[in-house]
């Protein structure tokens, strides 16, 4: 069927009256809102600056209303009531022998002793170069050296794809393979994946690779064909 | 009316109010249905047609006349429509490229009451909800609306030669839609 020489028409209606009421209800709605604009409070001079010392004083007169609505008679009471506790909790802490705390601090450094003696030893002036030590070892030029091991997945991705695309670029029969990327690097890389095995992921990578290699050469038109019969929207 | 008498009311803030009340009256019932054909259903036609109408309102002094007045009204329409789908579809746990939402509006008995349309018609519709968005709005502009593509490359605020792939894609899904069912 061709879509553009039939004119279909879309077939929504709407309520009896609606645009004339529609009309209507969009000037309340804005008038609404336009009142809202102009209903921005105006506050007399300088009332923000005067508006802290208000509220602090609101405050404080509201505390002395609650000190005022307390129980009659609370206040006689609170003092013994307060010392009664202290009496109670004074109670509950336990006994310690006579004494106790004048030995505490002796035993307390003694202790400290035994803990300092505990601690290994280390040789003299270590801890006057440790600091050196470290910069050197985390700002001088190992540090590329170690990124270098712990991206070893890349590495090994990096190395699968360039394997895979060249034996798909000689399958392929490519003419003249250039030298640069022939035999050395390969048979390095083939040594080295003898020892690493290839997971799933690393072939998934390859293999994506490997699809955007091979569909380089296809025309404009394919792809768009490609798309329309996948249903890939543009 | 013409837009050009609209323009020159805005030039003046005390004419605000009557240039906006020419726009209503002269683009109401457009965006309505321009706003039914994304969302379908009349009642969130009904909300987003009012909502674009305010936003209108509140920028109209932000329209300096870069582009035509009813492309700067369908743009703010439109992304008022989509910006409302996408809510819908947030809300209802959907996903953003599901039109089963839309689909469920066109079927509802609800909807029936505002449908007067032959079986083609209904089967475009159904049709149409087999786009994406974008597509959508790119064919109601170009199909129903028959705005030219330059004027869809403003509201859209895509190239036109996107918006004539899209078209394109959109004209073939369509077909191959009414083919087969």
């Amino acid at each position: 069927m061709n879509l553009e020489n039939s004119k279909i028409k879309a077939p929504f209606t709407v309520p009896e009256g609606y645009f004339p009421g529609l009309e209507d209800r969009l000037l309340s709605e804005i008038k609404i809102s336009a009142l809202s604009k102009l209903r921005t409070p105006a506050v007399p001079e300088s009332y923000f600056e005067s508006l802290e010392e208000q509220l602090i004083s609101t405050a404080r007169l509201s505390s002395l209303n609650l000190r005022a609505s307390a129980p009659e008679g609370y206040f006689d009471t609170l003092e013994d009531q307060i010392l009664g506790r202290i009496k109670i909790d004074g109670l509950q802490q336990p006994a310690v022998e006579e004494g106790y705390f004048e030995a505490l601090e002796d035993r307390i450094m003694a202790e400290v002793r035994l803990e300092g003696l505990k601690q290994p030893a280390v040789p003299a002036g270590y801890f006057d170069t440790l600091e050196k030590d470290i910069l050197d070892k985390t700002t001088g030029t190992q540090k590329a050296k170690f990124t270098l091991f712990r991206n070893i997945k890349v590495l090994r991705s990096a190395a699968a794809a360039l394997i895979i695309g060249l034996a798909a670029y000689f399958s392929l029969q490519t003419p003249e393979p250039k030298d640069e990327l022939a035999d050395i690097s390969s048979a390095a890389m083939i040594a080295y994946l003898a020892e690493q095995p290839l997971m799933e992921e690393d072939l998934n990578f390859v293999l994506d690779e490997n699809e955007v290699f091979l569909t380089s050469e296809v025309s404009d038109n394919e792809i768009t064909a490609y798309l329309m019969e996948n249903g890939i929207n543009i | 009316m013409k837009d050009e008498d609209i323009i020159a009311l805005l030039g003046n803030e005390d004419t605000y109010e009557q240039a906006f009340r020419m726009i209503l009256k002269a683009y109401k019932e457009k965006i309505y249905y321009h706003v039914r054909k994304i969302v379908v259903d009349h009642d969130d036609a009904d909300d987003v047609t009012q909502e674009t109408f305010i936003k209108i309102w509140r920028n109209l002094d932000k329209f300096r006349g870069d582009s035509r007045l009813y492309t700067w009204l369908y743009r703010i329409a439109t992304n008022e429509a989509l910006t409302f789908l996408q809510k819908k579809r947030k809300e209802n746990s959907v996903s953003i490229d599901d039109n089963e939402l839309l689909v469920a509006s066109l079927e509802s008995p609800r909807s029936d009451a505002y449908l007067d349309g032959d079986e083609i018609q209904m089967k475009l519709q159904k049709a149409l909800l087999e786009l994406t968005d974008k597509q959508r709005v790119v064919f109601n502009l170009k199909y129903f609306e028959n705005l030219k593509y330059e004027e869809i490359a403003e509201i859209t605020e895509t190239s036109v030669g996107g918006l004539k792939a899209t078209y394109h894609f959109a004209v073939k899904k369509i077909e191959e839609y009414l083919t087969n069912h």
